[in-house]
């Protein structure tokens, strides 16, 4: 990979400082995102439920 | 009261500081994208290649924001860690938790995205300089805190054990700022200056100062984003919590 990169010059550190950063940036983004989504999703059909017991 | 006051208690309201962070986290999120879209734009396609260092140099864009992000989360890090010790205060435990993972990518991205830069302009991917040395030792703090944090099975024990790790490491952050003056090293001097004229031409510190901006506000996004889903995982069984999420669907 290091070999790769210094064939491609300047550029190619700068392309690899990009992917590096994006990378990084979505899995520090990611976690809290799904947690969220996940605990969103769990109380609602939780709602939901409670709603349909109480309607039966 | 003093409304700025007023605002801040009302902030330390589990309820309350829910819904400002669903509020506001979209603004965050956008105007930090939306910056980061121009500020590379300009350093990456507008701004002229350095005399010396050629194209190499565009890689300040990413580094020197994300490095004066891991000092300045740091400190936003140990001031919750403080509060938290201090006051006992929730939510200033679960931003002291939330502060570190973010701060930790910031730290890895200075540190990777520096031996990037260093190998064509120094010839080494890694040379154990000052700064380079105090801002490693800054991600194994942060990994410190994160570690001695989850080692507990209470979250609120682990978040104040880990606060006092925090503090202890705070002696660091001058060191990584000073560390260029008080050791003769590889890594250059300062180029931005708060006071005084800085050493670097306007066309390539616009895009720069842009940059900075922007990591500013992903960090708030990011912040209300990792707080709300520590704090919805802490409440989800309360009645408050079932109607702000409601009243977000």
């Amino acid at each position: 990979m290091l070999a790769f990169l210094e064939a491609h010059g300047h550029w190619g550190y700068i392309y690899a400082s990009l992917a590096v950063t994006v990378v990084l940036v979505l899995a520090d983004l990611l976690p809290p995102w799904l947690r969220q989504r996940k605990l969103q999703n769990d109380l609602r059909a939780r709602a939901r439920r409670e709603q349909h017991r109480s309607e039966s | 009261m003093n409304p700025v006051w007023r605002w801040f208690h009302q902030l330390g309201s589990p309820p309350y500081f829910y819904r400002f962070a669903t509020r506001w986290m979209p603004w965050f999120g956008i105007s930090a994208l939306l910056l980061t879209v121009i500020g590379m734009y300009l350093g990456f396609v507008e701004a002229p290649a350095d005399y010396l260092q050629g194209d190499s140099f565009r890689i300040m864009y990413i580094h020197v924001p994300a490095a004066w992000m891991s000092m300045f989360i740091y400190g936003v890090m140990a001031l919750n860690g403080a509060i938290a010790l201090i006051w006992r205060i929730k939510l200033s435990e679960l931003l002291f938790l939330s502060c570190a993972p973010i701060g930790a990518m910031f730290t890895a991205i200075t540190l990777i995205t520096g031996m990037f830069w260093g190998k064509p302009t120094w010839g080494a991917y890694w040379v154990w300089d000052a700064r380079l040395t105090s801002e490693l030792v800054l991600l194994f703090l942060y990994f410190g805190v994160i570690g001695l944090a989850s080692a507990y099975d209470d979250l609120r024990q682990g978040a104040r054990a880990a606060a006092v790790l925090a503090l202890v490491g705070v002696v660091n952050v001058p060191i990584i700022h000073f560390s260029v003056k008080w050791w003769n090293t590889l890594h250059q001097g300062e180029t931005v200056r708060i006071m005084g004229k800085s050493s670097i031409d306007s066309s390539m510190l616009w895009p720069l100062l842009i940059m900075a901006l922007a990591t500013k506000l992903y960090f708030v996004f990011a912040l209300l984003l990792r707080t709300r889903s520590a704090l919805a995982e802490q409440e989800r069984g309360k009645q408050w919590l079932r109607e702000a999420m409601v009243e977000a669907a």
